[in-house]
C-alpha cells in the first residue's frame, strides 16, 4: 500500500505537475494580505470533484501546503502577516527586513517552512495511529486548561509591557464575544443584525490589525521622505544563511517543530497560536531574550518551523478520527468525504493508498514550496522597491478582495475598516496587536470547552479530579507565571537601582 | 506625492463601491423561456458539508438537464440565517436559490435564532436525504435498544450523558427523547465528530451523530447505533430500527435537503426547476449511486406540493417543543 500510495503520486507526471501548480497558487493566496489558503482550498475544491481521489487530494494538500508558507512573504516584506499562521513572523522577519537583511530573512523562513513541514509529515507517517489516541484523550477539561496556559504565555510573549498586553488581549477575547455564543447560541452584540449571528471574522480582524492600521500609518507619513531599504541588487549566498546560523538553530528548530506538530494534532487552535507559542518559548529560552523583536533569525525560525509543522499534526486527527481542526482542514475532509475516502479508524485498512499518496503529496509539495519560494525571493523583494503610494492602496484594494471572498458578504469588509481604525488608535496607544489575535482564537476555545466542563461539574462536583492532563496544564500555568512575575519584579527593582 | 497617494487611493475606493454596487441587479422574467442565463444556486452551509455535497453532485447531471450552467457559492454561516437573510432581501428574478435543510429551518426557529419559518421563501424541491441522525452507544454498553436506555436511565436519573450540541436539531431530537421517558443528562459536546469523539473518549454514555460520521466505528466495531431518528430505516443498515418503532415513538428528525427561491418568485418556473430537479434524482442512475455511496441513503426528492408539506410538518414537529426550549 506504501508502494502503490508513493508511486500514484510520483509515477504520475500529471500529479506532480499539479501539485507544484497547486503550492504555487498556495504561494499567492498565502503571501496577498487577505487571501487565505482556506480561501484557495474552498475554490480548487469543486474542480477536484469530477478528478481521481489522489490527484484531488494531492492538488488540495499542495494548496494548503503553499498557502500555510506564503504568509511569511508579506509578513517578512510589508509587515502584513499574509495569513493567521504567520503573525509571529512579522516579530523579527520584518526588523530584518528593515536592517536590509530581507533575502536572509526570507531564505530561513522558507527553509524553516520547508524542514517543519517535512518535520510534521514524519510524525504523521510513524505515529499517527498513537497520536490520535492523545485527541481522544484531551475532552473540554484538557482543552479549558490548555487555552488558560496559552493565554497565559500573553504575559511572556510582552515581558514588560505586560499591562498593555493583557488589554490588548482582553480585547481580542472581547470581540471574540460578539455573535452567537457557543453551547446555548445567545445572540451577543448583535443588535439585531442577523449578519452579526457568526460574529466576527479573523480574518477580518487580521487583515484590519495589520493591513489597513498599516496603510493609515503610512498615511500619516505622507510627503515625508521615505526610507529606501531595497537597494540595487539582491545578493543571496545559497540558502541565504550560513552552515554556522543553521547549526545554531537546531534545537530551536526541534523545539519548534514539536510545539507546532503538538498543536496541530489537537483541533480548532491553529498555525497562528502554534508560532506565537514557539516564539515565546524560543524567546524564554534564549540566552540573548532582549533581542528577540529587533530582528534575530531566532524569531523567524521559531515561528515558521511551527506553523508549518502544524499541517501535519492537523492531518492526524483529521485522517484518523474525522475531526477537523480548522476551516482548511475541514474542507479537506469534505474533499474525502465526496471521494468515498471515509476518515476514521478505518482509513488505514480502506484507504491506505490514499493516505500514503497524500504523506507523498505533502513531501513533494514542501519540496515544490522551497524550488518555487527561492527562485522567487528576487522578485518578492522588489515589493520594497515599489513606492508605498502605489503599493498600499493595492494591498488595501486585495485586503477587501479577500474579506469579501472569505464569506461572500460586505459585511466583512465594513468590519475590516472597523478593526483597521480600531487598531489605529491602538498603535497610538502603544498596545500590542498579537495578543488580540491569541485573544480573539483561544477566548471561544476557553470560553465553549469550559462551559462544557460546568455541565459535568454540576452532575459530578467532583468530575475535573478524573482529568491528570488538565490539572498537569495548570499547574504548570500557576508556577510559569510566579515565575515570570518574580523575574518581572526584579528586572523593575534593577531598573530602580540603575536610575 | 500627496496628489498621487490620495489620487490612487481613491481610485482604489471608487473601483470597490463600482464592484460593490454590481452586486445587486433586477431582470425581467419570461417563465417559458426559463433557463435562458445561468442559475445561481447558494448553499446557506459551507464548502464540503452535506448540502454542499449533494448540490454540488447533484448540479452536473442538472445542467445537462436545464441546458445552462449550475453555479454553486456558498454563504455559510449562523446555522443558515446568514443565507436566509440574503433570501428574504433578494428579487426574485428566477435564476437565484438557496439551499437549506428541514430541520436547520424549523430549529432556528424554535431557538429564536430566526423569528420566520419556510414561508419566507417560496419552496422549490426536497432534492436530497439526510444520511440520518442516530443514537449511538459504545460496543461494550449493555443496552441493545433505545428502550432499554430508556428503561435504565428512569431507574438512575439524570446519572446517564447524552452528548448532543445545544440548540440544533440534535438538540430537539434529545428533547423528543426525555419526552419518550428519558431521563438522562443532556451535555454539550460540539458538531458531530467532536460527539463521537466524546463518546470514544468515555466522556458521555451515548450521543446523537450522524451515519457518515459514525459508520466507520461500526465496522472497527468500537461503536455501535440503537437506532436511527429517520422517519424510516436507512437503506444501508436495514437492521438497525428507527428510534419511533423500537420505543421511542415521536423521536423522528427526518433531516431534508431543500432548494428555496426568493418571495414572489414566478411558479412557473419553480415549476419547472422541481420538474427538472426530479427528472434527474429519479433518472440518473450515476447520481444515484453517488448519493447511495455517499449517505447510505436512495436518492429522493418530493415536487412542489410535497416539499411544502415536509416543510410544514417538520415545522409543526418541531414547535410542539417551544415550551421546552
Amino acid at each position: 500500500m506504501f508502494i502503490e500510495g508513493f508511486s500514484a503520486v510520483f509515477g504520475n507526471p500529471m500529479t506532480v505537475v499539479l501539485i507544484f501548480f497547486g503550492v504555487a497558487v498556495g504561494i499567492v493566496f498565502g503571501a496577498i494580505p487577505g487571501l487565505t489558503a482556506t480561501m484557495a482550498v474552498v475554490m480548487f475544491l469543486p474542480l477536484t470533484y469530477t478528478m481521481s481521489p489522489i490527484m484531488g487530494i494531492a492538488l488540495l494538500i499542495a494548496l494548503y501546503i503553499g498557502g500555510t508558507s506564503g504568509g511569511l512573504i508579506s509578513a517578512i516584506l510589508l509587515n502584513i502577516p499574509g495569513t493567521p499562521s504567520s503573525v509571529a513572523t512579522c516579530f523579527d522577519g520584518r526588523p530584518l527586513a528593515l536592517k536590509g537583511e530581507a533575502p536572509k530573512a526570507l531564505g530561513i523562513g522558507i527553509f524553516y517552512s520547508f524542514i517543519g513541514t517535512i518535520f510534521g509529515v514524519i510524525v504523521m507517517m510513524l505515529l499517527a495511529p498513537i497520536v490520535a489516541n492523545i485527541a481522544i484523550m484531551f475532552g473540554p477539561f484538557e482543552y479549558c486548561a490548555l487555552a488558560i496556559f496559552s493565554l497565559s504565555l500573553v504575559i511572556m510573549l510582552t515581558g514588560k509591557d505586560m499591562i498593555r498586553g493583557l488589554m490588548a488581549a482582553l480585547i481580542g477575547m472581547m470581540l471574540a464575544t460578539a455573535g452567537l455564543a457557543p453551547i446555548d447560541s445567545a445572540r451577543r452584540f448583535t443588535f439585531g443584525n442577523a449578519q452579526m449571528n457568526s460574529g466576527f471574522q479573523l480574518l477580518a480582524v487580521l487583515i484590519g490589525l495589520y493591513a489597513i492600521s498599516e496603510i493609515l500609518g503610512a498615511a500619516e507619513d505622507v510627503g515625508k521622505p521615505q526610507a529606501q531599504i531595497y537597494k540595487g541588487k539582491v545578493k543571496i549566498k545559497g540558502l541565504g544563511f550560513s552552515m554556522n546560523e543553521f547549526r545554531s538553530q537546531i534545537s530551536n528548530f526541534l523545539y519548534s517543530a514539536a510545539i507546532g506538530t503538538g498543536i496541530g494534532i489537537l483541533p480548532g487552535i491553529g498555525g497562528g497560536t502554534a508560532g506565537m507559542l514557539s516564539y515565546t518559548f524560543v524567546k524564554n529560552k534564549s540566552k540573548y531574550p532582549e533581542k528577540f523583536g529587533t530582528g534575530v533569525i531566532d524569531g523567524v525560525v521559531a515561528s515558521e518551523t511551527s506553523n508549518n509543522a502544524c499541517i501535519g499534526g492537523a492531518l492526524i486527527p483529521l485522517l484518523t478520527l474525522g475531526i477537523p481542526g480548522d476551516g482548511t482542514t475541514a474542507v479537506l475532509l469534505g474533499a474525502l468525504m465526496v471521494h468515498n475516502v471515509a476518515a476514521g479508524p478505518l482509513i488505514f485498512q480502506k484507504n491506505g493508498a490514499v493516505v500514503y499518496a497524500i504523506y507523498a503529496a505533502m513531501i513533494i509539495g514542501s519540496i515544490a514550496m522551497l524550488v518555487i519560494e527561492y527562485a522567487g525571493i528576487r522578485g518578492f523583494i522588489k515589493v520594497l522597491a515599489i513606492p508605498k503610494q502605489f503599493l498600499l492602496p493595492v494591498v488595501m484594494v486585495l485586503c477587501f478582495v479577500g474579506a469579501f471572498g472569505n464569506s461572500n458578504r460586505l459585511f466583512d469588509i465594513y468590519c475590516t475598516v472597523g478593526f483597521g481604525i480600531l487598531a489605529f488608535l491602538m498603535r497610538k496607544g502603544g498596545l500590542p496587536f498579537p495578543p488580540v489575535i491569541l485573544g480573539f482564537i483561544l477566548g471561544p476555545l476557553f470560553e465553549s470547552n469550559f462551559r462544557r466542563a460546568s455541565q459535568f461539574i454540576a452532575i459530578d462536583p467532583m468530575a475535573w479530579t478524573a482529568h491528570p492532563i488538565a490539572i498537569a496544564f495548570i499547574v504548570i500555568t500557576v508556577v510559569l507565571l510566579a515565575l515570570n512575575i518574580r523575574k518581572i519584579i526584579k528586572n523593575s527593582k534593577k531598573e530602580e537601582k540603575a536610575v | 506625492m500627496r496628489k498621487v497617494f490620495v489620487f490612487t487611493l481613491a481610485i482604489a475606493i471608487a473601483l470597490s463601491g463600482v464592484w460593490a454596487g454590481g452586486a445587486s441587479e433586477a431582470a425581467p422574467v419570461d417563465p417559458s423561456a426559463w433557463p435562458s442565463k445561468p442559475v445561481n444556486i447558494v448553499v446557506t452551509s459551507s464548502a464540503g458539508g452535506d448540502g454542499d455535497y449533494f448540490m454540488r453532485t447533484l448540479s452536473v447531471p442538472l445542467e445537462e438537464e436545464l441546458g445552462v450552467p449550475v453555479v454553486i457559492t456558498n454563504l455559510a454561516g449562523g446555522n443558515g440565517t446568514i443565507g436566509m437573510d440574503e433570501l428574504m432581501n433578494k428579487e426574485p428574478d428566477g435564476y437565484t436559490f438557496y439551499v437549506n435543510n428541514t430541520c436547520a429551518l424549523a430549529a432556528n426557529q424554535l431557538t429564536g435564532l430566526a423569528d420566520y419559518d419556510w414561508s419566507v421563501s417560496d419552496p422549490v424541491a426536497v432534492f436530497a436525504k439526510h444520511s440520518g441522525e442516530m443514537l449511538w452507544v459504545r460496543s461494550d454498553s449493555p443496552y441493545n435498544t433505545v428502550e432499554e436506555l430508556i428503561e435504565a436511565s428512569k431507574a438512575d436519573p439524570g446519572k446517564f450523558t447524552i452528548g448532543v450540541s445545544l440548540g440544533g436539531s440534535v438538540y430537539v431530537a434529545s428533547l423528543m427523547l426525555q419526552n419518550a421517558g428519558a431521563e438522562l443528562s443532556i451535555v454539550d459536546a460540539n458538531d458531530g465528530a467532536e460527539r463521537i469523539i466524546a463518546l470514544l473518549g468515555g466522556q458521555v454514555d451515548c450521543c446523537i451523530a450522524g451515519y457518515g460520521i459514525g459508520k466507520e466505528y461500526i465496522e472497527s466495531g468500537a461503536l455501535r447505533p440503537l437506532c436511527t431518528l429517520m422517519a424510516n430505516r436507512s437503506a444501508a443498515l436495514p437492521d438497525v430500527p428507527t428510534a419511533d418503532e423500537s420505543g421511542a415513538p415521536g423521536l423522528i428528525i427526518n433531516n431534508l435537503f431543500v432548494i428555496l427561491a426568493p418571495k414572489g418568485t414566478n411558479p412557473e418556473i419553480i415549476e419547472k426547476f422541481n420538474a427538472a430537479i426530479c427528472k434527474v434524482v429519479n433518472e440518473n442512475e450515476s447520481y444515484r449511486e453517488s448519493v447511495y455511496q455517499y449517505s447510505g441513503q436512495e436518492a429522493y426528492a418530493l415536487s412542489v406540493d410535497d416539499t411544502i408539506a415536509a416543510l410544514e410538518e417538520t415545522k409543526n414537529q418541531f414547535m410542539a417543543y417551544s415550551d421546552l426550549v
